[in-house]
């Protein structure tokens, strides 16, 4: 039976851990070959071996995101091992939580760096290297409906859609990969290049540090308390819970969406 | 991706053409129970065939006028009582004559109201207490890009699809804690690809715009094509499945070559 990512490569930031890596395996298992970059080296070839454990095809990308240079790094290694690149995932991320007064101008860039700049850096690398694919698939195929659709998903935040008070950088940054995703979707769209963002909520290493500052304890419970009392199902979901979405989103069968917020977030966001 | 739909009871309401025709092929094709509920009882028996041949493990047509609620009452039964369960509905029916406003009388406002709108209400009530009481489900519900836009020759018909995105969220926030998944998808100009998905009662019988507007359309959109009725079934169906988005609820997705970016 055809897998839904069969013959595709996948690049995804920041998939040493959390929702970046559940993507990753899941995209693995549809058949795609997969780009698993992180900063931190161990963390993305435990990935790739989960992946080549499973059968699945996969190398590392060890490059901190943010700039040009990490953007080429994460081209060129899905070119060398897998010879194209159909799909970007930017899904690394850093928190650098701290009230507006007490926030340093350091912290406030370092998230919009990771965040914002490096969703721009990537999006900007493969859109070149797309580009003149897809202008030549456009003359040679007359019907859009039938040229091969490339994806870039990006990934938003809660607080980037509805703010969070502790993350004026976190929730601008992620706000800005908003506009930048419904902006890229009208000037890539006419290139069949979907860009959609997903707003995922899910228990990752990155959300624990929201109560971090918190003692384990009834302090701690209550925190996760409110907060699914927040999300309509009750629930909130793990890594492995929100990865279909990516599947879904890198998928032909989302070839006619593009420029959405798809929220996967248990009902928090409705 | 197996969305684990095989052996799983949906009902799709409009499902003898265009956008409810491809939903069902689509559940079909992951081996679901239908109950397939239309007014055209011919058409929907030929779907039903081509859903059997395409792999669905079983399919009922049932005679339905969604906008009476005592004929949704016997579609439920029906249903139930058939497959043992229901796990999905599909809100598809769907109708509108596009004209301005001022041209509408108030007997075509009951019209549209009662089909795109009544109908929700109908389904859902039923639906959303069989799914509480058996632990849980999924309800998508066909709205549109008009609901977003304010599309000129679809004042009322826009209107009544904005109500539906308003009560799938409101029904979303009410039932989540029963495990009941709400959501919506908002398609926007979507054209048959032959005249084997019609049935009597389609909206394309008499095609809404000809191929040279549909043209300009595509030209417009940033993807550069119109809709088609799998585009939209593909994410019927994602919606529905409990394994891929267990943990989405009550959100309004527009699939329309992006046309809106409101969500």
């Amino acid at each position: 039976m055809p897998k839904a990512l069969d013959g595709r490569t996948v690049a995804l930031t920041g998939a040493g851990g959390g929702i970046g890596a559940a993507a990753a395996i899941a995209m693995a298992a549809e058949g795609a070959s997969v780009v698993v970059n992180d900063t931190d080296e161990a963390r993305a070839y435990a990935v790739v071996k989960d992946i080549q454990g499973a059968g699945g095809k996969a190398a590392a990308c060890v490059a901190s995101i943010g700039d040009e240079a990490s953007a080429a790094a994460l081209l060129s290694t899905a070119l060398d091992n897998f010879g194209d690149l159909h799909v970007l995932v930017n899904s690394a991320g850093i928190v650098r939580d701290r009230m507006i007064h007490n926030m340093t101008l350091e912290e406030f860039d370092q998230v919009i760096h990771v965040h914002l700049r490096g969703t721009w850096c990537n999006s900007r690398e493969v859109i070149r290297y797309w580009r003149p694919k897809a202008k030549q698939e456009a003359e040679a195929i007359a019907d859009p409906a039938e040229r091969l659709h490339r994806k870039i998903i990006n990934v938003t935040s809660l607080s980037g859609l509805r703010g969070n008070p502790g993350q004026s950088n976190y929730s601008a940054a992620k706000a800005g990969i908003v506009g930048l995703t419904k902006t890229l979707a009208k000037e890539v769209g006419p290139l069949s290049i979907n860009v959609n963002v997903v707003a995922p909520v899910a228990h990752t290493d990155m959300t624990a540090g929201a109560t971090a500052h918190l003692p384990d304890g009834p302090e701690k419970e209550a925190f996760w308390a409110k907060r699914i009392e927040r999300s309509a199902l009750r629930w909130i979901g793990q890594p492995d819970t929100v990865a279909p979405t990516f599947v879904f989103l890198a998928s032909d069968a989302s070839n006619y969406l593009t420029g959405q917020v798809f929220n996967s977030d248990g009902g928090a966001n409705i | 991706m197996d969305l684990e739909l095989a052996g799983k009871s949906v009902i799709v309401t409009g499902g003898a053409s265009n956008i409810g025709r491809s939903i069902v092929l689509r559940f079909a094709a992951e081996g679901a129970k239908i109950t397939l509920a239309d007014l055209d009882v011919e058409a929907g028996k030929r779907v039903a065939d081509a859903a059997v041949a395409a792999g669905a493990a079983d399919v009922n047509v049932v005679r339905t006028d969604v906008t009476q609620y005592d004929e949704v009452q016997a579609l439920m039964q029906s249903a139930t009582s058939a497959f043992g369960t229901l796990d999905a509905l599909v809100n598809n029916v769907g109708w509108d004559d596009m004209m301005y406003f001022t041209k509408t009388t108030p007997d075509f406002w009951q019209k549209v109201i009662s089909i795109n709108y009544v109908s929700v209400l109908n389904t859902s009530h039923l639906a959303l207490q069989y799914m509480a009481e058996h632990g849980g489900g999924s309800i998508v519900s066909i709205s549109s890009d008009a609901s977003r836009m304010g599309e000129p020759r679809e004042a009322v018909y826009g209107g009544t699809k904005a109500a539906v995105n308003s009560f799938m969220k409101t029904v979303a926030k009410e039932n989540g804690r029963y495990g009941i998944r709400c959501n919506t998808v908002c398609p926007g100009v979507t054209v048959p690809e032959s005249s084997e998905e019609l049935s009597e009662n389609s909206l394309w019988v008499n095609p809404l715009l000809d191929d040279q507007q549909l043209q300009k359309v595509a030209e417009t959109l940033p993807l550069r094509k119109v809709g088609r009725p799998k585009d939209i079934a593909n994410a019927v169906v994602f919606l529905s499945s409990q394994t891929a988005a267990g943990h989405i609820t009550g959100q309004v997705l527009s699939v329309s070559g992006g046309y809106t970016m409101v969500g």
